[in-house]
C-alpha cells in the first residue's frame, strides 16, 4: 500500500490518499476520475504518423527555433521541475511563456499587483476561522473535499468544528455549497463589484452612500452583512471564478482585497482564491523566481517582459502575434475562443500531454508523457502555495514531462 | 521633412517599432523587432521622404500589427492613415499623433505630454498606468472620436482624456487628478478616486459616492475628493 | 583546474595577513600549498590587486515564498534588466532580483555565500527550489521557530530536552542550517489582530513569554552545538523605543553566557529610542557598548535611500507599515507555525525617520567590534545587497559620509538624534574584510569560508585596486565589480562579467538527538495541520547539491 499520496486533480491537493493496487482510498469523485484509466496517446507522432521520442523532440525543437515568436502555453497540470525547464526554453528561444491562469485566475494576479493580498494557508480556515465566506465559488462541486478537510467541518485547535463556524455563501444561484451555509445571499449576476464597494462603505462608516438596493441586496441586508463580517474573530473569504470571470474581473478581486484590508482594521481576515488545477500556483511561482513574472512573459528581446492582454495566449493568438505553439498539459482548443483556435489551426503546434484531447487534433507534433502524480513525481503547489511532492505510484513506458523538457532544452 | 513609411509585406507576428519623428538616417536604421528577429526599419518598411520644412511621419498601409508607434515621442507629428497597434504614444512627452482608423490597447499609457487624436475607436487601457506603477497618465491630451474599451485613465494624475463615443467599464479608477470626459455611456466610474474630475453622459454611480448638488463626490472609502458630473450627450 | 594567483595583495584576518604581497594556489576547489599544487594550469596575475576570501551574506531574503510573492506583486521593479540572455540567463530586477540575477550579482561583487534567513518549515520545499535556482553562490536556509506552537509549548514547560528534539526534527524537515526567530509570540498574537510589546508578556493562548522562547531555544542550540546558534529578529521591531527591547534581549544572551549564542539580525531596525515618530533617535551608541561586552553578534540592516520592498515573517509589523505607507500589502498567516507580510517602501533622505535609520546602521558599523558585526541591508528590507560596496565606502571614509549627507540632502535631524556626524572612525579595509568575510563565517560556523587558510574552500574575490593605497573617490568603483571571482576553484567572474555559470552547494545541519521523546506531541500537533506529517518537509535527494554539516 502507498500512503500519503497527493491527489493531482484540483487545487486542494489532498495529500492523504492511500493506494492499494489500483484502488484509491479517500479520493473524491473528481480525484477518482483522475486516477481511473483513461485514453492515452499511444506514441509520439509527427503529422499523425507514429515516430520515436527522439524524432518528435527533434522536430519540436526545429519548430520552436524557426518561429519568430513561439508560444509556450499550459503548465498548470505538470510539476515545477518541468515548468522551470519550460521557462528556460522559452527564454532561450525568445518565445512567450504563458500558463492556464491567463484564462482562469489571472485577475487575482493582476489585483495582487495593484493591492497585494491578505492571505493565509488553508490551516487558518481549519484552526482559527469562526466565519467562512464562499463568494462566487462552489467547493462542493469544484473542490469536493475542501469543506471537510479545510473549511466548513474541519476540526481545528481554536475552531473545533462546524458548530463553531458561521458559513456565509454569496452566489447568483443556490449552488450545492449554499446548502452548507448558515447564511446564503443570492445576488444579481455581475454585481459583485458594487456589493463589495457597498460593504466597504458600510464598514468605513459611509452608509449614506449606499442606495436602497445594490446587486439584489437591500441596503439593510448590506449593512447587516457588513456587521456580521466584522463580528468574526478570524474570518476567511474564499472566492472563485464567479467573481474573476464576471463583469469587473480583476477589479472584483481588487475590491474584495480592499474589503479584506478594511476588515483587518477591525478584526482579522484573510482571502483565498479557489485555484483550479493542482499546480496552477506553481506555474506562476516558478517563472516569477526564474524571470520575474507569473505569466504573459515574452522573451523576444533576450529578457523578460510582462504584458497581460498582449503576451497572454488568447490575445497573442488572436492578434496573430505568435507563429508556433507548444501546448503542455492543457487543451486550449477546447477552451479558447474561436478566433484563437483558428490561429492555432494555422500555425505549427506541438502538444505534450498524457491524454489525447481536442488540441491533439490540430497538433503537428504530439509527445505523450507519463501522468504526473501517478507515473511521475515532482513538486507542486497547493492553492495556498503550500508545496507538496507528488509521487510516482506506477511505472509507465512514457517519458516524464521533465525528461522531455530536458531533451528539448539540449536540442535548443 | 515629411517621411512616408509603408510596410513591405504582411507580418508573421507583430512588429515592435518605436517610430518617432527624427532624422532620416536614424529612422532608417531604427532597430525594430519582428518577434525575436532584430532588424532595421528600412528592411521591413518602404521609406519615402520629401523636404517641406515639416517634422512629420505618415504611416500608410496596415499598421494594426505595429506596436509602440510614437513611444516617448517629444516633438513633431505622426499621422497613421489606417489602424494602429498596441501602445501607441506610450510615455509620450510632446508632439502630436493622429490615427485615422482604430487603435489597439494602451493608447498613451503613462503619457506625460503632447496630444493623441484617434478618429476611430480605441481599445482598452487608454492613458493607464503600466502594471504595478503608481501613476497613470500625468499630462497631455487624448481624444477618441469613436468608442473606447475598458479601463480608461486608471491612476491618472494629470492631463485630459476625451471619449466622444462610449467607454467600457471602469473609467478613472483610483484617479489622482486630471480630467476625463466620456460624452456617451460608461460603466463604473471613479472607483477609489482621490482627486480629479470625470464628466460622463451616462454611467453607474458606485455606492461609495454621494450626491452633492449636481455632482457626485467620492470615493468615500478612500476619503477621496473626486467629482463625477453627468453631462449632456453629444448630438 | 589548478590555479595560481600571483603577486596579489592579500588580506585575511583569520591569519593576521593585512595587505601582504603573496601567491595562492588552488586545486580541486580548495586552497593548497604550492608544493601540493602540481602543474599550474592557469596563472592569474594579481599584481596591484587585492585578494580576499569570497564575501558572505549572513542575512538576505533571497529565496522562498516571501520574496517570490514580492516579485509577483512588483512587476514595476522586475522590469529592470540587469543582463540579457546569452551564454548566461537573463537577470531581472532592480531591488527584487530573480534567482539568476541574485547569483550573478553576488559573484560580480565578490560574494560567494548567502544565507536565506527565514523559511517557514512547511514552505521549505519551495525555499530549496529557489535556492537551487540561484547560480554560483553557496547557500543555506534558516527555518522559522519563533511562533511554532510546539516552541511555545516546550518553552512554557521549560523543557530543553524536548526543545532540542523539536529543533533537530524541524531543521531536518527544512534541511535548514539553524534557528531563526522572528518577533517571538508576536506573530501568534497577530492571529488575534494583536502584537506582543515586551519580552516578558504572555503570548496569547500560551503560558510562555518571548523571553522564555528565546532562552529555551538558546539553551537548545548551545546544547546541540549547532554551528550557528539563534538568529533573532527581536520583538518590537521598527518602532520608537525598540532599543530597550533589544537591550533586554541581549541580557538574556548574557545569562546563557556562551559566545555567539545569539545573533541579533538587522540590529538597526531594532535600535530606536524615543516614544513616538516625532522624537525617534538612535540607540546605537548605548547598544554598541552592550554588544561589545556581551556574547551576541549583530548585522547592520543598513537602510539605502530609494525604493525597496520590505518583507518579514513579522506579520503585525507589516500591517503597521501598511497603515503608515498606504500602499500594497501582502500578508500570509502560515498554519500554526509562522506568518509574514510584504509592503513596498521608499526611504527618503529628507525624512527625519528614514535619515535616523540610515545613520543608526552606520553608527553600528563604526562602533561595534568588527569581530561582532556583519555588513547587511537585511535584503531587501533596507535595500538591495548590490549596495554593499556603497555601505563599505561610507564605513571607510568620513569624507564620503559627509559628502553623502550633503549630496543627498539628508535630514539634519540626524545631528540631534544620532552620533553619526561626530564619529571620526574610519574602518580599515582589514576591518571590512572581517565584517564581510571572517566574522560572518565565524558566526555561521562555516569553518572553510571567510578565510584563505590552506584547506579552505577556494572562494576568492580579487578586486582591481591596491588596498594599501585606498583613495576615497575610487573606493566604490573598486569594490562594485571584481577583476576575478573564484568559486569552488572555478573562475566565475572576469573583469566584472560572468564567465562561468556553475551551481553552488546548499548547506544543512544534521543534528543527532532523541526524536522519540516528542513523537506524541508531533502527532498531536499534526491534527491541526492541513498536510500529513509524512509529506511535511524536504528530502535531501530533492536538493541539487546538498552539503551536510554534522554535529
Amino acid at each position: 500500500m502507498v500512503k500519503d499520496v497527493v491527489c493531482t486533480f484540483c487545487g486542494n491537493a489532498c495529500d492523504d490518499i492511500e493506494f492499494e493496487e489500483e484502488y484509491g482510498v479517500n479520493l473524491c469523485p473528481l480525484g477518482e476520475a483522475k486516477f481511473s484509466k483513461k485514453d492515452r496517446i499511444k506514441a509520439p507522432m509527427i503529422d499523425g504518423k507514429e515516430v520515436t521520442y527522439e524524432e518528435a523532440i527533434e522536430k519540436a525543437a526545429e519548430i520552436l527555433k524557426e518561429a519568430k515568436r513561439p508560444l509556450l502555453y499550459g503548465w498548470s497540470s505538470t510539476v515545477n521541475e518541468a515548468i522551470r525547464l519550460g521557462v528556460i526554453i522559452a527564454e532561450k528561444i525568445g518565445g512567450i511563456y504563458d500558463q492556464c491562469s491567463s484564462v482562469c485566475h489571472a485577475p487575482t494576479t493582476l489585483a495582487m499587483i495593484e493591492q497585494g493580498i491578505v492571505g493565509g494557508t488553508l490551516g487558518q480556515a481549519k484552526n482559527r476561522a469562526d466565519i467562512v465566506v464562499f463568494w462566487g465559488c462552489n467547493p462542493v462541486e469544484a473542490h469536493p473535499r475542501h469543506p471537510t478537510r479545510y473549511s466548513v467541518m474541519a476540526k481545528g485547535f481554536l475552531t473545533k468544528g462546524r458548530l463553531d463556524r458561521k458559513v456565509i455563501v454569496v452566489d447568483v444561484r443556490k449552488t450545492p455549497t449554499a446548502y452548507l451555509a448558515t447564511d446564503f445571499y443570492v445576488v444579481k449576476p455581475n454585481s459583485d463589484f458594487a456589493i463589495f464597494t457597498a460593504l466597504r462603505s458600510a464598514i468605513n462608516g459611509n452608509e449614506n452612500a449606499i442606495p436602497d438596493e445594490v446587486g439584489g441586496l437591500k441596503r439593510d441586508e448590506i449593512i447587516n452583512l457588513a456587521e456580521k463580517l466584522e463580528k468574526a474573530k478570524y474570518g476567511v473569504i474564499f472566492f472563485g471564478l464567479g467573481i474573476t470571470h464576471t463583469r469587473g474581473h480583476e477589479r472584483n478581486v481588487e475590491a474584495v482585497i480592499k474589503l479584506v484590508q478594511d476588515l483587518n482594521r477591525k478584526t482579522r481576515y484573510i482571502l483565498q482564491p479557489m485555484r483550479g488545477h493542482f499546480n496552477v500556483v506553481g506555474s506562476g511561482e516558478v517563472p516569477a523566481w526564474e524571470v520575474g513574472f507569473e505569466y504573459a512573459i515574452d522573451f523576444s528581446r533576450k529578457y523578460a517582459r510582462f504584458s497581460p492582454g498582449e503576451f497572454t495566449a488568447v490575445e497573442a493568438l488572436i492578434r496573430g502575434d505568435c507563429d508556433a505553439a507548444m501546448i503542455v498539459a492543457s487543451d486550449p482548443v477546447a477552451h479558447f475562443p474561436k478566433k484563437a483556435v483558428d490561429r492555432l489551426k494555422e500555425i505549427p503546434v506541438i502538444q505534450i500531454d498524457p491524454h489525447p484531447n481536442l488540441t491533439t487534433k490540430v497538433a503537428n507534433v504530439v509527445i505523450p508523457t507519463a501522468i504526473v502524480g501517478i507515473e511521475a513525481e515532482g513538486t507542486i503547489y497547493r492553492m495556498d502555495g503550500i508545496p507538496l511532492r507528488v509521487k510516482k505510484i506506477r511505472d509507465s513506458k512514457y517519458m516524464s514531462d521533465i525528461e522531455v523538457m530536458e531533451k528539448l532544452l539540449e536540442k535548443i | 521633412m515629411t517621411v512616408i513609411i509603408r510596410p513591405k509585406r504582411e507580418f508573421e507576428v507583430c512588429v515592435e517599432a518605436e517610430i518617432v519623428p527624427t532624422n532620416l538616417n536614424e529612422l532608417k536604421s531604427l532597430k525594430v523587432y519582428l518577434g525575436k528577429q532584430e532588424i532595421s526599419l528600412e528592411e521591413l518598411f518602404e521609406i519615402e521622404y520629401f523636404e517641406d520644412g515639416e517634422e512629420k511621419i505618415i504611416l500608410r498601409g496596415d499598421f494594426s500589427k505595429v506596436k509602440w508607434i510614437g513611444k516617448g515621442m517629444k516633438k513633431g507629428e505622426i499621422i497613421v492613415e489606417g489602424n494602429a497597434g498596441m501602445h501607441l504614444g506610450a510615455f509620450m512627452e510632446g508632439g502630436k499623433i493622429i490615427v485615422k482608423g482604430n487603435c489597439d490597447d494602451w493608447v498613451g499609457g503613462m503619457m506625460k505630454g503632447g496630444e493623441i487624436i484617434i478618429e476611430g475607436n480605441a481599445g482598452n487601457r487608454v492613458g493607464c498606468n503600466y502594471w504595478g506603477e503608481s501613476k497613470g497618465m500625468e499630462g497631455g491630451k487624448i481624444i477618441v472620436k469613436g468608442n473606447a474599451g475598458n479601463y480608461i485613465g486608471e491612476k491618472m494624475k494629470g492631463g485630459e482624456i476625451i471619449i466622444e463615443g462610449n467607454a467600457g467599464d471602469f473609467v478613472g479608477s483610483e484617479m489622482l487628478g486630471g480630467c476625463i470626459t466620456v460624452f456617451g455611456k460608461a460603466g463604473y466610474v471613479g472607483w477609489d478616486m482621490k482627486k480629479g474630475e470625470i464628466r460622463v453622459g451616462e454611467c453607474e454611480i458606485l455606492p461609495s459616492f454621494v450626491k452633492d448638488g449636481d455632482v457626485f463626490k467620492g470615493d468615500l472609502n478612500v476619503k477621496g475628493e473626486g467629482i463625477i458630473k453627468i453631462i449632456k450627450k453629444l448630438a | 583546474m589548478t590555479i595560481m594567483i600571483k603577486n596579489g595583495i592579500v588580506v585575511d584576518p583569520t591569519q593576521n595577513i593585512d595587505g601582504e604581497k603573496m601567491d595562492l594556489f588552488i586545486k580541486n576547489g580548495k586552497l593548497v600549498e604550492e608544493s601540493e599544487a602540481g602543474k599550474v594550469e592557469k596563472v592569474i596575475d594579481a599584481n596591484g590587486m587585492t585578494v580576499v576570501p569570497g564575501g558572505i551574506d549572513i542575512h538576505a531574503h533571497i529565496a522562498g515564498p516571501k520574496i517570490n510573492a514580492g516579485r509577483s506583486m512588483r512587476p514595476e521593479d522586475l522590469k529592470y534588466v540587469r543582463s540579457k540572455s546569452n551564454k548566461t540567463r537573463c537577470a531581472m530586477g532592480k531591488v527584487l532580483l530573480t534567482c539568476p540575477a541574485i547569483g550573478y550579482e553576488y559573484a560580480k561583487m565578490g560574494y560567494t555565500t548567502a544565507i536565506e534567513p527565514a523559511t517557514p518549515t512547511i514552505y521549505s520545499i519551495h525555499t530549496h527550489e529557489e535556492l537551487d535556482s540561484i547560480p554560483i553562490v553557496d547557500k543555506a536556509a534558516l527555518p522559522l521557530f519563533g511562533n511554532w506552537h510546539l516552541t511555545f509549548k516546550f518553552a512554557a514547560e521549560g523543557d530543553v530536552e524536548k526543545m532540542k528534539a523539536f529543533v533537530a526534527w524541524a531543521i531536518d524537515k527544512a534541511k535548514g542550517y539553524g534557528i531563526k526567530i522572528v518577533n517571538p509570540g508576536g506573530v501568534e498574537a497577530w492571529m488575534y489582530g494583536k502584537n506582543v510589546h515586551s519580552i516578558h508578556e504572555l503570548i496569547p493562548g500560551f503560558e510562555a513569554t518571548p523571553a522564555e522562547v528565546l532562552t529555551t531555544l538558546m539553551k537548545a542550540a548551545v546544547e546541540l552545538n549547532l554551528p550557528h546558534k539563534v538568529h533573532v529578529h527581536c520583538n518590537n521591531l521598527g518602532v520608537p523605543g525598540s532599543a530597550e527591547t533589544t537591550a533586554e534581549t541581549i541580557k538574556l544572551a548574557e545569562k546563557i553566557g556562551k559566545e555567539n549564542c545569539l545573533h541579533i539580525t538587522h540590529v538597526q531596525f531594532n535600535s530606536y529610542t524615543g516614544d513616538s515618530w516625532k522624537n525617534i533617535g538612535s540607540g546605537a551608541e548605548e547598544l554598541s557598548k552592550l554588544i561589545n561586552s556581551s556574547p551576541v553578534t549583530v548585522d547592520m540592516g543598513q537602510v539605502i535611500f530609494g525604493h525597496t520592498t520590505t518583507m518579514t515573517a513579522d506579520g503585525p509589523f507589516e500591517f503597521a507599515l501598511f497603515k503608515l505607507a498606504k500602499t500594497k500589502w501582502i500578508n500570509k498567516d502560515v498554519e500554526i507555525e509562522t506568518g509574514g507580510g510584504i509592503v513596498p517602501i521608499t526611504y527618503r533622505a529628507k525624512s527625519p525617520v528614514n535619515a535616523v535609520q540610515w545613520a543608526t546602521s552606520l553608527e553600528f558599523g563604526l562602533l561595534v567590534d568588527p569581530d561582532k558585526i556583519v555588513v547587511s541591508t537585511d535584503y531587501p528590507n533596507g535595500g538591495p545587497f548590490v549596495e554593499y560596496p556603497y555601505i563599505i565606502s561610507l564605513l571607510m571614509s568620513k569624507k564620503l559620509r559627509e559628502n553623502e549627507v550633503k549630496e543627498k540632502n539628508v535630514s539634519n535631524y540626524i545631528e540631534r538624534a544620532t552620533s553619526l556626524l561626530s564619529l571620526d572612525i574610519e574602518r580599515s579595509f582589514y576591518d571590512i574584510v572581517k565584517m564581510t568575510r571572517s566574522t560572518p563565517a565565524k558566526i555561521l560556523g562555516l569553518k572553510n569560508k571567510g578565510t584563505l587558510r590552506i584547506g579552505a574552500d577556494a572562494d576568492i574575490a580579487i578586486y582591481p585596486f591596491n588596498c594599501n593605497e585606498v583613495r576615497d573617490e575610487e573606493l566604490l568603483k573598486s569594490l562594485e565589480r571584481t577583476a576575478y571571482t573564484i568559486k569552488s576553484g572555478e573562475i566565475v567572474v572576469k573583469d566584472g562579467e560572468i564567465v562561468s555559470d556553475i551551481w553552488g552547494k546548499t548547506f544543512w545541519v544534521k543534528v543527532n538527538s532523541e526524536r522519540e521523546i516528542i513523537e506524541e506531541e508531533l502527532n498531536d500537533v499534526f491534527k491541526y495541520y492541513t498536510v500529513s506529517k509524512n509529506n511535511y518537509g524536504v528530502k535531501e535527494e530533492w536538493i541539487r547539491k546538498p552539503e551536510v554539516v554534522k554535529v
